[in-house]
């Protein structure tokens, strides 16, 4: 392997933590608001529900909520959301880190870990709409902000991954 | 004089998007930096052996804070424009524990699902596909929850109203449990380490 | 040592330097802020009903002694301006002639007490001349002011609604719901 292909180390946890802890307090200071990934995911959501039936979306509370005017394109999340993409892409190229691949542990096939990925998304997306948000909307922003259902989220979540992360160690050897 | 930021930028506005994006763009840098995009790193959290998301996501929360104390203090931030998210005590213990339990299968969170996306892994994007189906069936059901998903509505109601003590003291509750974590967090690391070691033939 | 090392060192320095002048400055309000403190209500009530970022909840004095000490702090803070709301108008009065008693000169009462405060400004009704004036007002201060005479089909701002999970939502500038979520 030459030395272009070898992908760079990691960062320091702690002070990737701080940088994103800047970027978190500019989103404040700038926005007035915080980090967050699960609405743009239910902006999306509540689009496309009301492109394949317009009725629909208007119907639903939850979806009605998340219609934007102008479009998906106009939600500050859904943006949000694509510049985390754009900047993990650039920032993987720049550290060697890009490259097709399916990450699970050696006794684990590609369909199981394929499956269990998308089974635990589906949780966390009937988790989040519960939560009023995910790691990044409550336990990040929320957390920040002292928000008491915040903390709340943060404890149980923790809790449980501990516990299924146990109970499904086998899978990562 | 009032405090200068937030900056009074219209919802959906052009302005209010690039900010929307800018802050993104760091969001996902830092992420990926940090390796969070790894499903086999973020998993070695739960695992004991690598606790880089719990040192991320507290420096994140205690340098925010700190951030957001100071500058509201010096009036350079008007807290009363920030969003606090309001408390809904049952759904989100419950949608905490459902959401744990989802993000232990999965390896990854929502953000961090985008990253590893963006990056080539395809588990990332099975992560992705099934949260917005989650989310996409979830919202369809909800009328027949509503009782549940709007209980214990709190409002914006935070730690230091609840402890009854001032925003400072609970910041300094929160630092120092965080600081205390990630000392106890580098032994763990070491310790599991050694374990591993002594482990091999 | 590495340089690393040096500097998470640095960085827990600073924030525990921090921490511990927050613990010591207590608000985050600016030094000439007004601070808003709460009157009566018991905390479960306190807790749901709308209440001012950096309200502190302070229950009115009963037969208790404990509940002096709190009014005493604040009486003390004699160059802090005060606004003193309840729910009804009963027990922010009460808490006033109190830090007048103690020598407060500074207190004032939200006159109607919360309620008033929703109805008038954060929920006002717009309707004749002073609907700009009344719109101003409210959004300056968060709130979703609502047009009375609006025709359902007519191009006015659409009225706040009340969501099934019993939440209000505010309208920005431009007269749309604002959508906070995460």
């Amino acid at each position: 392997m030459s030395a272009r292909t070898v992908p760079r180390p990691y960062a320091d946890p702690y002070l990737a933590g701080v940088g994103l802890g800047l970027v978190l307090l500019a989103s404040f200071v700038l926005a007035g608001r915080g980090l967050g990934a699960s609405g743009a995911f239910a902006t999306a959501a509540a689009a496309a529900v009301n492109a394949a039936a317009p009725g629909a979306a208007a119907g639903n509370t939850f979806l009605a909520e998340h219609l934007t005017t102008g479009g998906p394109l106009r939600d500050w999340l859904v943006v949000e959301i694509v510049g985390v993409i754009v900047g993990g892409f650039v920032s993987a190229v720049l550290a060697r880190r890009i490259g097709g691949r399916v990450e699970r542990g050696a006794h684990a096939s590609v369909r199981q870990r394929l499956a269990s990925a998308a089974g635990g998304g589906a949780l966390m997306g009937l988790g989040a709409i519960l939560a009023r948000g995910c790691t990044s909307g409550q336990a990040l922003t929320g957390g920040a902000l002292l928000s008491l259902g915040a903390w709340l989220f943060i404890g149980a979540a923790f809790a449980s991954a501990y516990l299924v992360a146990f109970a499904t160690r086998g899978s990562w050897r | 004089m009032s405090a200068p930021l937030p900056l009074a930028l219209a919802a959906g506005s052009t302005g209010a998007l690039a900010v929307a994006f800018a802050i993104g763009v760091g969001f996902g840098w830092c992420l990926e930096r940090a390796g969070l995009g790894s499903a086999r790193k973020l998993m070695g959290q739960f695992h004991l052996t690598d606790l880089a998301v719990f040192k991320v996501m507290f420096s994140a929360i205690v340098t925010a804070m700190l951030g957001l104390f100071w500058l509201s203090r010096f009036g350079v931030v008007d807290l009363s424009r920030v969003y606090v998210p309001e408390t809904f005590v049952g759904p989100q213990l419950a949608g905490g524990v459902i959401f744990g339990a989802g993000m232990a299968l999965a390896g990854l969170c929502p953000g961090t699902s985008c990253v590893a996306a963006a990056t080539g892994r395809v588990d990332g994007i099975a992560v992705v596909a099934g949260f917005f189906a989650g989310i996409l069936t979830t919202a369809l059901a909800l009328p027949t929850i509503a009782l549940f998903y709007g209980s214990g509505a709190r409002g914006g109601v935070t730690l230091d109203s609840v402890l009854d003590t001032s925003q400072g003291v609970m910041i300094l509750v929160v630092v120092t449990i965080a600081m205390a974590g990630f000392v106890a967090a580098d032994r763990i690391e070491r310790l599991m380490a050694r374990s591993v070691a002594e482990a091999e033939p | 040592m590495t340089a690393i090392r040096t500097l998470h060192q640095t960085l827990a320095i600073a924030a525990a330097g921090l921490a511990l002048l927050a613990a010591a400055a207590g608000t985050p309000s600016p030094r000439d802020a007004e601070p808003f403190a709460r009157a009566g209500a018991d905390a479960e009530a306190a807790a749901s009903t709308p209440r001012v970022v950096g309200a502190r909840l302070l229950p009115v004095p009963s037969a208790e002694p404990a509940d002096f000490a709190r009014l005493d702090s604040l009486a003390a803070q004699r160059d802090q301006t005060l606004v003193l709301y309840s729910d009804d108008d009963v027990r922010d009065t009460q808490a006033w002639a109190n830090l007048a008693a103690l020598g407060h000169d500074r207190a004032y009462v939200l006159s109607g007490g919360m309620d008033a405060w929703t109805e008038e400004v954060m929920e006002a009704a717009l309707r004749g001349d002073s609907a700009d004036y009344v719109a101003a007002l409210s959004r300056y201060f968060g709130g979703a002011p609502r047009r009375e005479d609006a025709h359902p089909m007519s191009a006015a701002p659409p009225s706040p609604r009340v969501r099934a999970d019993g939440e209000r939502r505010e309208t920005d500038a431009f007269g749309e719901p604002v959508r906070r979520g995460c």
